[in-house]
């Protein structure tokens, strides 16, 4: 299993919004060939609209684009929780209103979810918000993700790299 | 059948095989063996009445290879023929087994008085051999047997030597019927003179006395009851009530019956032919008792059932007397302690005991009428069997082991006796302590020296006795006395020996704390049940490398309950002090060890530290844990010294003072010492500095075998001169204030003195300087006249003369001396210049003792002798820089100075006890100027600055020379003397070989470039000590210093250790490439240590040790570091300004981690995304506590817990301790310690939430209440997760 695939990938909005629906599978996305299902994200909360009992649908710009991002609060009504522990689904729909609360217009926040596509744009369907209190928390963002962006790249070209010196030794052979 | 097939064997053939054998009269997969005696074999035979259970592989009891059988009668020992000439004791009282060649010893399993006397075959057997003196002989131990001709079923058996008759006897008076209870040991009384009715009246007595309970009813106390025995079942027995206790005594021939009584104890008897004397049992005291005919006669019913006598109390072990089943694990002492169940110790020291040869490793014995004593000692608590007149033993299974057969010690030496003497918990530790003894003193005393002989004490012997109290002890009164008035042998329950502390030997010692240290790092496994966080608490960083630190570990006596005996010696090849003893040598750190120390005496350490310093490495513990070496089995035991792990130790003590005593047993009395001091002329010496040890190499040619240490001395302007001996011992107490008051100066014998008399002193009115002044000049004439050369320096004019109060441990009186000054010129108005007139003191081998006591900074005096290098150097400027060799005789007397004005404004009454105030010299700090300052007076004798030998009371108006002296040296101390050049130049010029010895040869050659620089004294504690590579050192020399630094003086392929010490709030970091045994003893963390001429590097804070450079332990620090110390703010902050710090780890991500990094500690900035595993149960020691918190609280352990850890470039899963678990699930902080979280959350940086969701924990709360433990498994949590975060 590719180790990224489960993980939280700190992207920047700008990279967020290059990835590529897989194919074949809906909760899948691409990012230069690599698949991912979850991302994290830091930046301030610029829209926010909140219908009470359903969902609250905010934007977050952390400077290089703007991702939309969804929050799910209709736990206790909603079919797809009717089999799980009615206390477990309390604790979770209470943590979803906390967060939910906490996401205020101008908050510099920290958002994980799953990435999803709705209606063909992508979006985060979030799992859990964090509000930062120190700004320098978004530089450091900036800088894991440009890191991670390099790592990748890098990874890339060393595999293109072997790859073409597999080719050429190939062709000697 | 049995007969067809086996062998008939002899005994005799079976003592000459001399090989202990098993045999049976058939063997199941029977084959046709060869029908032969037994051969003796090439093995070597064994080892003959040896019954230790040493060695560990103990064999089985070799089988024959063909059945064999035994054919033979049973006898009763024969006690009675003893005559005058025998030993008041019985050696043994076995039954013997004789098949018409030989008779020896034997026991039986299944005992009936019937097959005594008939012929019987042996069908199974064992045979071991024993030594008689210097016959051969064995000891038979007959499993089964069966009688050979058909013999009547005998229940009447008679006891003297009469004919046998079985018939009613109406003249015999009295008889007995009951149950046997006990029986004491077979005794030999001197007969009374000319006793007309006894029968033996020129010969000794031999008998036991039996104790049996009769039942007082009607039927019992008729005579019709022997008749009616016969019939008597276990029905009508019912009916009896046997509670009063009537003593026999079997004397003459009925004393062979002993062995048959003691297999009878809790049957029905019944006793005739009895008579009732009163016989005396001690010197005042007599009992009536039954006392056995020649008629008497032995009636057991038919029925011979064991009559089960009433359950005595619970056993509690505070004496009660009692029974004892169980497995001989081991024999010690001779046999004088036995091993049961490898936990319980049966205590048979008392030589008049009848103790089975049975008794082997291995057998099953059960033990009647023994004291049960629970004794708890300072260091260990155990089970104490405790055997009196009314014990008895009997073997109930044999041992199927090759084991040795018992053999009571009769040795009637006088530690035996002393033994005896005893209360069973004092008999146990003084047996171990001479055990003890007897391996730490093996080769250096003989055996007699330790144990003693039948008139002389041993060593042992002494240093027990003077150890107990008086109640340990007890008045023995003989068997009959004790038998009868039993009691008096009992445990004085109220009496508390937990006091009793073991002197230990050193291997045992080492042993013993090895095992700490392991227990120490496993147990701090268990706490931090991930590997790499206790890693993590070791390492430290230094120069951008992680190295690891040394872990300390500290025990105080008291935890550990043992004592230290042995000699001080100075260790040959390190040169450190160590206290040896036969098994092994331990260092030791004492700061105020006297001047009079003596090698050949013995020392006792009571109260001490021990220190374990070393690296945690992983090791396989299983071996040194499974002994504990302080047990009282392996106190006994032999056992091997088995040295793995790499830990120091190292022993920290006071000399004098409350704190440790040392002992004033010694074989060997050593000289006194301060006889020399007595009477003469004394230089006055100040020590400049001491030069590591010189260890000869391979190669190194200019060091000569015999010189080995340096030390650098200045002479002072002053001499003491002291009165002789005789003068002194019409002294008296001198009052200090006759030191203001003397006035008058008179000679003693060849050098003028001030007037002994006291009467006269006080009469006198005039001040000292007026005194001094007065007797300047005849002094100064006699003084000169001794010293012929010196005249020309002592002016006459001058007035530094005067007189001085002499003080020391070993004076109870002080006396008067006088101090004088020796050169004029050397002494100015504002003080004298010691540096000026410098020496160097050279020790061989023999006087290491001396320069191992030597402290930089202190002062010293030397005897004055005629013509000598002092002398010439005051003298003479050539004659400067000259050696004076220091030998074993030389004495060197640290001494110290007080004035008269703090004597007298603190307590002048105690001024003998001198040594607490001195001139104090030893506070050096690198960048303050000295001050100097008398210490005030103290009595409490635990001042580290206080080890003088001597103490001088001056007036206070003249100590100011020496303050002076003092202050000038000290600042010559801080203020760099010298550069490394001149150091070394100095040695060249006076010593090639100091400088040959520590440099490299190859760098002895004057093109050499040196490093240069200025030379450094400072005072510190120890933060850290690490190895250090030196290519990292010598980089950092040539990056970093301007120093002149070259790769030769680091090429001896020594490695390079880092010091890292916290001088006045500042961080010196100190290189040092010297050998390591050139590193004092006790060197670690923790300590303050002085270092002496350190080469000053160009980078701040960064030193060298150079060759000449000297490390000085101040004192030790006792707290502990690694795992220990996290309650200690003092170390904590130590630590923490210097230790591993979160922000020194490098970031990383968890792709770079898992893509193979190695271990190495790092940050990672990440979050808890789900929950791998985790257990939560309920914490029941939480639960009952009193400190429950308020209500919702959460009573949960975390016994385990793995997270999954998110970083945005992977997962990974992280283990979690408990405090770390708690604050990664986000419990509230009052769950967990407050400190572990602060710790925690700082290092973790976990973001406080902003609220606590206490519905979640109630939640939880509930569910632990009623599930007591939950596992969450990460399927569980994949699902839930979400609920978590």
């Amino acid at each position: 299993m590719d180790a990224l695939y489960n993980t939280h990938v700190k992207l920047l909005a700008f990279d967020f919004l290059k990835l590529t629906p897989s194919p074949t599978e809906p909760s899948s996305f691409f990012r230069r060939g690599k698949r991912l299902s979850r991302a994290e994200t830091v930046g301030i909360v610029v829209t926010r609209d909140l219908k009470p009992g359903k969902f609250v649908k905010f934007t977050i710009d952390d400077g290089s684009g703007c991702i939309s991002c969804v929050l799910w609060l209709n736990q206790l009504n909603s079919s797809y929780f009717s089999r799980r522990n009615p206390s477990d689904v309390r604790l979770i729909a209470q943590a979803a209103t906390d967060f939910a609360s906490d996401l205020q217009l101008g908050v510099l926040a920290r958002v994980r979810g799953r990435i999803t596509d709705y209606r063909g744009a992508l979006q985060i369907s979030v799992s859990d918000v964090v509000v930062e209190r120190d700004p320098n928390m978004q530089i450091l963002h900036w800088l894991d993700c440009m890191r991670s962006l390099v790592m990748l790249l890098a990874r890339i070209l060393d595999s293109d790299c072997s790859a073409s010196c597999a080719r050429i030794c190939g062709v000697e052979r | 059948m049995e007969g067809k097939t086996a062998n008939i064997l002899k005994i005799s053939d079976l003592i000459s095989c001399a090989r202990p054998l098993t045999g049976v009269s058939s063997l199941t997969p029977g084959g046709n063996v060869p029908s032969s005696a037994p051969q003796p074999q090439d093995e070597p035979p064994m080892h003959f009445n040896k019954p230790t259970s040493q060695n560990p592989t103990i064999k089985l009891l070799k089988p024959l290879n063909h059945p064999a059988i035994l054919i033979g009668a049973v006898s009763l020992p024969l006690h009675s023929n003893k005559n005058n000439d025998d030993v008041s004791t019985i050696e043994c009282s076995c039954l013997q087994f004789t098949d018409g060649s030989v008779t020896i010893c034997c026991d039986v399993l299944d005992f009936q008085p019937q097959m005594i006397g008939p012929k019987i075959r042996i069908c199974a057997w064992n045979f071991i051999p024993l030594k008689v003196g210097c016959r051969l002989s064995g000891f038979l131990e007959i499993i089964r047997w069966e009688f050979v001709e058909y013999s009547s079923n005998l229940t009447e058996f008679s006891l003297g030597l009469g004919t046998f008759d079985c018939k009613d006897d109406s003249k015999v008076k009295y008889s007995l019927f009951g149950v046997l209870e006990s029986t004491s040991p077979v005794t030999v009384v001197p007969c009374s003179t000319g006793g007309s009715s006894s029968r033996c009246d020129s010969r000794n007595i031999c008998g036991f006395l039996v104790k049996v309970l009769v039942c007082e009813c009607k039927f019992c106390r008729s005579r019709k009851t022997l008749l009616a025995l016969r019939d008597l079942s276990d029905e009508s027995c019912k009916n009896h009530c046997f509670l009063k206790c009537l003593i026999v005594y079997f004397c003459g021939s009925a004393s062979s019956w002993h062995p048959v009584m003691v297999r009878l104890i809790g049957n029905l008897i019944s006793l005739s032919g009895l008579k009732k004397k009163l016989v005396y049992i001690g010197k005042d005291d007599s009992e009536l008792m039954y006392v056995t005919t020649d008629k008497a006669l032995l009636r057991l019913p038919v029925m011979a059932k064991k009559y089960i006598l009433k359950e005595k109390a619970q056993v509690r072990g505070f004496g009660e007397v009692g029974s004892y089943a169980g497995t001989v694990t081991g024999v010690y002492m001779q046999g004088m302690v036995v091993e049961l169940d490898q936990g319980v110790l049966l205590l048979l020291t008392d030589h008049q005991l009848m103790v089975p040869h049975s008794l082997r490793v291995g057998a099953i014995v059960s033990v009647k009428n023994v004291h049960f004593v629970s004794t708890k000692y300072s260091w260990t608590k155990i089970l104490l069997l405790g055997t009196c007149f009314i014990t008895c033993i009997c073997v109930e299974s044999f041992s199927p082991m090759e084991t040795g057969c018992h053999r009571s010690s009769h040795s009637q030496n006088s530690l035996r006796k002393f033994v005896d003497s005893m209360v069973f918990p004092a008999r146990l530790w003084v047996l171990l302590t001479v055990t003890c003894f007897r391996k730490k003193f093996a080769g250096i005393l003989s055996e007699k020296e330790i144990l003693g002989s039948k008139h002389e004490v041993g060593l042992a012997q002494t240093y027990t006795n003077s150890h107990l109290p008086a109640s340990a002890y007890q008045m023995r009164h003989g068997v009959f006395l004790e038998y009868c008035r039993h009691g008096s042998c009992a445990y004085h329950k109220e009496e508390d020996y937990s006091h009793l502390k073991l002197v230990v030997p050193i291997s045992c010692l080492w042993r013993d704390f090895e095992n700490r240290w392991i227990k120490m790092l496993l147990d701090s496994e268990d706490e931090f049940d991930i590997i790499d966080s206790r890693r993590e608490k070791y390492y430290l960083s230094c120069c951008g490398k992680y190295y690891a630190n040394l872990t300390r570990k500290t025990f105080r006596s008291q935890d550990t309950g043992v004592i230290l005996l042995g000699n001080l010696k100075v260790s040959p090849s390190s040169g450190g002090l160590q206290l040896v003893d036969a098994t092994g040598s331990i260092d030791v750190v004492i700061p105020d060890i006297p001047s009079n120390w003596d090698l050949k005496r013995v020392y006792e350490v009571q109260d001490f530290t021990i220190v374990m310093q070393g690296i945690p490495d992983y090791l396989d513990c299983s071996k040194l844990l499974a002994s504990e070496p302080l047990t009282c089995r392996n106190i006994f035991e032999n056992a091997p010294l088995v040295r793995e792990t790499k830990i120091s130790l190292f022993l920290y003590y006071h000399f004098g003072g409350k704190t440790s005593s040392h002992s004033s047993f010694s074989s060997k009395k050593s000289k006194e010492s301060l006889q020399e001091f007595e009477g003469g002329n004394f230089h006055l010496l100040l020590l400049k500095h001491k030069f590591p040890l010189l260890h000869k190499r391979l190669g190194d040619q200019f060091i000569s075998n015999k010189s080995s240490a340096f030390a650098e001395v200045a002479i002072l302007p002053w001499d003491l001169v002291l009165p002789e001996k005789n003068d002194v011992a019409h002294l008296g107490v001198v009052p200090l204030d006759e030191l203001k008051n003397v006035k008058k100066y008179e000679t003693y014998g060849h050098l003028k003195r001030c007037k002994t008399d006291a009467v006269s002193i006080q009469a006198q009115e005039s001040g000292l300087s007026e005194a001094a002044n007065l007797t300047c000049g005849c002094l100064n004439d006699s003084y000169c006249t001794d010293f012929g050369t010196e005249r020309k320096h002592c002016d006459a004019s001058c007035p530094l003369k005067f007189p001085c109060l002499i003080s020391s441990r070993s004076i109870k009186c002080p006396y008067q001396g006088l101090v004088h000054c020796t050169d004029k010129k050397e002494v100015t108005s504002s003080g004298c210049n010691p540096d000026g007139r410098r020496v160097f003191l050279e020790f061989d081998s023999e006087s290491l003792n001396m320069y191992q006591r030597l402290r930089i900074g202190a002062f010293y005096m030397v005897k004055h002798h005629q013509n000598d290098v002092l002398c010439r150097a005051k003298v003479d400027d050539k004659a400067l820089g000259g050696v004076i060799l220091v030998s074993s005789e030389t004495c060197l007397w640290r001494l110290s100075f007080s004035s008269d004005v703090v004597a007298k404004n603190s307590d002048p009454s105690p001024i003998v006890q001198q040594s607490d105030s001195c001139v104090s010299n030893d506070e050096i700090t690198p960048d303050t100027t000295q001050k100097f300052q008398i210490a005030p007076l103290k009595f409490d004798g635990v001042s580290p600055e206080s080890y003088s030998d001597i103490n001088l009371c001056m007036p206070a108006d003249v100590i100011s020379y020496f303050k002076i002296d003092a202050n000038n040296s000290k600042t010559s101390l801080m203020k760099s003397p010298a550069s490394l050049k001149e150091e070394i130049d100095i040695y060249n010029v006076h010593r090639t070989a100091i400088t040959a010895s520590v440099l490299s040869p190859e760098t002895a050659h004057s093109n050499l470039l040196l490093p240069e620089g200025n030379l450094l004294t400072f005072r510190g504690q120890i933060v850290a000590i690490h190895d250090s590579s030196c290519t990292s050192f010598v980089e950092h020399l040539w990056n970093e210093s301007p120093v002149n630094v070259h790769q030769p003086i680091l090429s001896q392929g020594t490695s390079i250790i880092c010091i890292h010490a916290l001088v006045d709030h500042h961080m010196a970091m100190i290189f040092g490439a010297l050998d390591k045994h050139a590193y004092p003893t006790g060197l670690g963390t923790g300590v303050h240590a002085t270092f002496h001429r350190i080469l000053v590097l160009g980078q701040q804070n960064h030193y060298m040790l150079i060759p000449a450079s000297f490390i000085e332990i101040d004192s030790v620090n006792v707290v502990d570091n690694g795992c220990n110390n996290e309650n200690d703010p003092v170390a904590n902050s130590i630590f923490a300004c210097y230790a591993t710090s979160p922000s020194v780890f490098p970031a990383a991500l968890i792709s770079e981690v898992t893509h193979g990094m190695g271990i190495k500690l790092m940050q990672l900035h990440c979050r808890v995304v789900g929950v791998h595993v985790l257990v939560l149960q309920e914490n029941k020691k939480a639960r009952y506590s009193s400190t429950r918190v308020q209500s919702g609280s959460l009573m949960v352990e975390i016994p385990l817990a793995g997270f999954i850890l998110d970083d945005g470039s992977s997962c990974c899963c992280c283990w979690a301790n408990y405090d770390r678990a708690a604050n990664m699930l986000g419990l509230p902080t009052q769950f967990i310690s407050t400190e572990a979280c602060a710790r925690t959350s700082q290092r973790l940086k976990i973001p406080v939430r902003r609220r606590t969701n206490n519905s979640s924990f109630d939640h939880l709360n509930r569910i632990i209440r009623q599930h007591k433990r939950v596992v969450l498994s990460a399927a569980l949590m994949k699902t839930s997760s979400d609920a978590w975060l």
